[in-house]
């Protein structure tokens, strides 16, 4: 398996001298995303989610199972990322490495766990059938802040999701099909987003969304995840340079600033979406308020 | 066949040679060709043909983003580690972060005047421009830091300072003046056509450009060292880190840009940077 390669003693020098003049090898400000593209496929649940060289895949599906013995009134959400060769020759299926185990735990915690998913919602019969909502997230190409745009790609697939309408009749459950019944959206309580911070030169340099060449040089990362209220869902050091108070609070608006924007823009594609596929599958005519012919 | 664009794709078999093109000489088969016997070629690999008379020599040319290493190809090489006699080293293409063409070893010895005790010392990540002095299907390929006339060291030897970015391999090739000759024929075959069909030959700006203005361009403007592997790496270096990403970034952007364009492009560029 090939590995990665360190970055040159040159690259590394030059980086950090121009970070020292607050310059960035792609000629961003310090607190400034790639430019961020999302698009949604024919089907319902598919997202694809360009930062800069960074692309991500997510994929939500829906199937009908037995809720958890302890919780018969809540669906099931599983979020499953595998990071393969895909993304990069480095990365190997099947052998989880602890940047993949780091990841998925990051976006899980920041989804799942902020209840993102109106899990409740999912119920069909208590105790014994429920949905359950899954999330695969693909890596396709690998430049760094994976967790910012798996988060923004999962965020909005789940939005862009429809499942089948279920009717029940006593102890009857029927399952309409897309073109029988309108699908119905999940039920998302709050959208939340991340943003990865990254320090460099002992905290002096802080910086959003790292290329892949700035995540090999970092000395430290932290990521804050909220959503447009500005409620906050996770905060994440894992390690690395200790960073004070006054730093982590600036980092924090600095972060709402870029959610509202990020949210805004995930908005604003879901519109679009919406109105292509209207027009394309002529919705208009099956929307529940119409009058009966 | 004339020497106009010609745009294959994998699977496709060449037209035969004209007479007045073969001469009677043999033709060597270049990258991206098949040669089944007894005389036909098959394409492998999308891109233009490109036929060298005066070489008789017939390829492929296409813009790929994996290097395989090939003797005599001056590149841009990484120093892993350090054995007693050699250095162990990367040979990354393009923007790739691993290195897909094996590790190369450089020896100790191969530098411009070197001895057991004049070597000069390398550390793992420092960057050399070196050249394949062997390459080897089976084998790894070896380097060497000096000229292989004179002996002297040339531009080859360790890149000291300055930043490393990837282009694509065709990109390499064209800055490092590869596309000169058959530019030249192309022009020349271009002003036969129009002749027999009675018109005057006009360039259209894509005959005879060089592909590599950008760098012309640049090196009138401002001041800077540069390095161009065969492996697409592209070596910058200059006394400001402004004027570097600079150079770095009209490289990048005029790949797929007229002589014309790169031109304007590094103008806007330079004006953008005095600001």
């Amino acid at each position: 398996m090939p590995r990665e390669l360190d970055l040159t003693i040159n690259e590394k020098i030059f980086i950090l001298d121009a970070l020292k003049q607050k310059l960035r090898i792609d000629g961003r400000d310090l607190h400034s995303f790639r430019e961020l593209e999302l698009n949604f496929g024919d089907d319902y649940g598919l997202a694809d989610v360009r930062l800069g060289k960074t692309r991500v895949l997510a994929r939500v599906s829906a199937e009908v199972v037995k809720p958890f013995a302890d919780r018969p009134f809540e669906g099931v959400f599983t979020i499953t990322t595998e990071l393969g060769p895909m993304a990069s020759p480095a990365f190997e299926t099947g052998r989880q490495t602890e940047q993949e185990v780091l990841l998925s735990r990051l976006i899980e915690k920041a989804i799942r766990r902020s209840n993102a998913l109106d899990t409740e919602s999912l119920c069909i019969v208590a105790g014994q059938k429920c949905w359950q909502i899954r999330a695969d997230v693909h890596f396709l190409s690998h430049d760094g802040a994976l967790v910012d745009a798996s988060c923004i790609a999962v965020v909005a697939a789940l939005q862009h999701f429809r499942r089948p309408d279920v009717s029940v009749e006593g102890e009857k459950v029927t399952i309409h099909t897309m073109t029988e019944r309108v699908p119905v959206p999940l039920s998302i309580l709050h959208v939340p987003i991340c943003v990865t911070f990254s320090f460099f030169l002992e905290g002096e340099v802080c910086l959003i969304d790292a290329t892949l060449q700035e995540e090999q040089l970092r000395e430290g990362e932290m990521t804050i995840t909220l959503n447009k209220f500005g409620e906050l869902c996770q905060i994440s050091k894992a390690g690395g340079l200790a960073i004070n108070a006054l730093n982590l609070l600036q980092c924090a608006k600095v972060a709402l600033v870029k959610v509202r924007e990020i949210a805004a823009m995930v908005q604003k594609r879901l519109e679009e979406d919406a109105a292509v596929r209207v027009r394309r599958d002529n919705l208009l005519e099956s929307k529940a308020d119409n009058e009966r012919a | 066949m004339s020497l106009a664009v010609q745009i294959y794709f994998p699977g496709e078999t060449l037209p035969t040679l004209e007479e007045d093109e073969k001469k009677n000489t043999t033709f060597k088969v270049g990258p991206g060709l098949t040669h089944i016997l007894p005389s036909t070629l098959i394409v492998n690999r999308a891109g233009e043909l490109n036929i060298d008379q005066r070489k008789h020599t017939i390829w492929m040319e296409s813009s790929g983003k994996r290097y395989v290493a090939s003797q005599n190809d001056a590149i841009i090489a990484t120093v892993l580690r350090s054995t007693t006699d050699y250095y162990i080293c990367a040979i990354p293409s393009s923007n790739s972060t691993v290195s897909s063409a094996g590790q190369a070893v450089l020896p100790h010895l191969a530098f411009p005047q070197a001895t057991k005790k004049t070597r000069p010392m390398l550390h793992q990540g420092s960057v050399v421009y070196a050249r394949i002095s062997l390459a080897n299907k089976h084998m790894d390929p070896e380097l060497e830091c000096y000229d292989a006339d004179s002996g002297k060291a040339e531009g080859f030897g360790e890149l000291k300072g300055g930043f490393i970015f990837g282009i694509s391999l065709g990109m390499a090739r064209r800055l490092l003046g590869d596309a000169k000759k058959t530019r030249l024929l192309r022009v020349k075959q271009r002003k036969a056509e129009a002749e027999k069909r009675g018109e005057d030959y006009q360039d259209t700006g894509i005959d005879m450009s060089s592909g590599k203005e950008v760098l012309e361009e640049l090196g009138e403007n401002l001041s800077f060292e540069l390095a161009v592997g065969r492996n697409g790496k592209v070596w910058v270096n200059s006394t400001d880190p402004k004027t570097t990403l600079c150079v770095m970034r009209c490289i990048q952007q005029s790949e797929f840009l007229t002589g014309k364009e790169q031109r304007q492009l590094v103008r806007e560029a330079i004006k953008a940077l005095g600001q």
